[in-house]
């Protein structure tokens, strides 16, 4: 079987690819902790990790072969007997093909159940726009009472999950391909819903980004400190509900906000912070940083994040352009008296 | 090249009088009402106290119809008067009241003099106070007065705010520069994060501090002042400020 990356991919390789663990391990944790917890699948067991919960638990483990619509619906019957179950495949499943689904039978019925979608965003760009998923945070969102988290490395994921599983609700988990280098490495992430972390302190951008642009943006804020400029850089973990006085905090003290995100540019993590933004009737300017209003061309995710702008090269050119703008300007220059 | 006399009479006029409001004797105002007096080299380096709204104000340039006015034939006439080197050339001399008003009020400056001691924790909380609007006008005016290092760091910042802070509240001052423009302001600057914060606990760490009364390393070591943001930056205004304090000086 060839293993060369690029347009001879084979499925096999989307195994090679998921090599963190981390919330796979953290899944069979909980599992034992609570025995509420069952896992589901959609035939991903292997290359989503929750096969690790199978190994462990396997009168708990759940295949429903490949239907996704299925795997929500049978979720949601578990979730009303009293269990807690934690349902993985590829995010561009959950949230599109699923989407009714996820919608009616588990946030219409305020079901607790988890979803883990992962290889979200471009982070399998080999498999092509039918696997990219860079729609799923605008669509969970939109569904009420849907909490929605996107963590940046395997800790936070592990972090993220064990707080999803005690949430009351639904949940929606968004992982990329699990190969991205730590953000938290040996220190700790102090997670919780809905409150972001600043990883970086600044004052003249604040950037905010999820996922797998936080270590993007970090380093973005490192070359853009060389170049004298102070930038604050926050892990927005939760997109719903989102920490809202965070952005308005960021409003008042930078003034200019770079909102980036694995994910298209409308509806996602940077029109929740426009949202917040618009509503303090401050002068902030504000660079969405998403995927453009096409579909991305099948490729390596770092190169498809290069060219929509994601990487740390793009973030560092909305840094500098935001730099440049004069906002609400405070034209009050007279020493007090 | 600078002309350093006309900067040291600049801080002078736009860093060390404006203090005045701070550190004047209680009814200076009042004792002023209706009357103002001008010191003034030129058009351009000149200044006028006068009361207004029952508050003592220091205003840049020459008042209109002035009560008292103490002229210099230049800038180094000015810088030796307010070192206590020289009498100006006074015009109002029929008005010996105002005349010792006038005294009175340019030796409550001395509250500034680094020799001077502030006994009473009330003195020591007015010469923070003062200290602190005098040090953001004094880096305004270094920049507005041509200084090369204060004019590059103004001319190529972002809008930036350097604040100072005593943390409980007794004083704070802020110096907004944008791309060749500042501001020295009194109080939290609101609107935007501080890019460099100089941070005091309590009004007796900041006046260790500001009037050197310990080394800085004792100053940071025992926790008498944080700094929070840039250290580069940091390091570049506080060594603009030593600088203007030398020059005043001489």
């Amino acid at each position: 079987m060839t293993r060369v990356q690029g347009f001879t991919w084979t499925v096999e390789d989307t195994n090679l690819i998921t090599q963190d663990d981390a919330w796979g391990e953290a899944l069979v944790s909980l599992g034992r902790s609570d025995p509420r917890i069952v896992a589901v699948t959609a035939d991903l067991g292997r290359s989503t990790k929750i096969g690790r919960f199978a190994q462990a638990f396997p009168e708990r483990f759940f295949n429903v072969g490949i239907a996704e619509q299925n795997l929500m619906a049978v979720a949601s019957g578990l979730a009303a007997t009293g269990l807690i179950p934690v349902v993985c495949t590829y995010a561009a499943f959950a949230s599109l093909r699923a989407a009714e689904f996820v919608r009616t039978d588990i946030c219409y019925n305020g079901r607790r159940v988890v979803i883990v979608g992962t290889l979200a965003g471009v982070s399998f760009g080999q498999g092509g726009p039918t696997h990219h998923a860079v729609e799923d945070l605008a669509l969970m969102r939109a569904l009420p009472g849907m909490t929605v988290m996107a963590p940046c490395d395997g800790q936070e994921a592990a972090r993220a999950l064990a707080a999803a599983v005690a949430l009351p609700g639904p949940s929606y988990l968004r992982l990329a391909r699990g190969m991205e280098p730590p953000v938290y490495g040996d220190r700790a992430c102090d997670f919780a819903v809905g409150k972001a972390i600043e990883l970086r302190a600044g004052s003249d951008v604040t950037v905010i980004a999820c996922g797998v642009t936080v270590l993007h943006a970090l380093r973005a804020a490192e070359r853009a400190a060389a170049a004298g400029a102070s930038v604050r850089v926050i892990d927005m973990h939760t997109v719903k509900p989102l920490d809202e006085a965070c952005v308005r905090r960021a409003v008042v003290e930078t003034r200019r906000i770079v909102t980036v995100e694995d994910h298209a540019a409308v509806n996602g993590l940077g029109s929740a912070v426009a949202d917040v933004v618009a509503a303090s009737g401050r002068g902030c300017a504000l660079r969405k940083l998403g995927h453009p209003d096409r579909f991305a061309p099948m490729g390596m995710p770092d190169d498809l994040l290069h060219q929509a702008g994601l990487d740390e090269d793009g973030i560092l050119a909305a840094i500098a352009a935001l730099r440049r703008i004069t906002v609400d300007p405070d034209d009050d220059w007279e020493d007090d008296a | 090249m600078i002309d350093r006399e006309r900067l040291r009479a600049r801080l002078h006029l736009g860093a060390l009088l404006p203090v005045l409001p701070l550190v004047a004797p209680a009814g200076a105002a009042r004792r002023l009402a209706g009357r103002a007096i001008d010191i003034a080299v030129d058009d351009a380096l000149a200044a006028h106290v006068c009361a207004d709204a029952g508050a003592l104000v220091v205003r840049a340039g020459r008042h209109a119809a002035p009560s008292l006015r103490l002229s210099f034939a230049d800038a180094p006439a000015l810088n030796r008067f307010f070192a206590g080197r020289a009498l100006p050339s006074l015009d109002g001399w029929h008005r010996p009241l105002l005349v010792i008003e006038a005294a009175r009020l340019l030796a409550s400056l001395r509250i500034l003099d680094p020799r001077a001691r502030s006994r009473t924790a009330a003195a020591r909380a007015v010469r923070v106070r003062a200290l602190l609007a005098f040090a953001v006008r004094a880096l305004a005016e270094l920049q507005r007065g041509g200084h090369p290092e204060m004019r590059a760091l103004v001319d190529e910042s972002p809008d930036r705010v350097y604040q100072w802070t005593v943390d409980d509240g007794a004083a704070a001052a802020f110096l907004r520069m944008c791309r060749g423009r500042v501001r020295a302001g009194r109080g939290e600057y609101a609107r935007r994060r501080p890019f460099v914060h100089f941070r005091f606990p309590t009004v007796e760490a900041a006046y260790r501090v500001l009037t050197a009364t310990g080394s800085q390393m004792e100053a940071v070591a025992r926790g008498w002042v944080r700094t929070e943001g840039s250290p580069e930056y940091a390091r570049k205004v506080s060594g603009l400020l030593q600088e203007a304090g030398a020059l005043l000086d001489g």
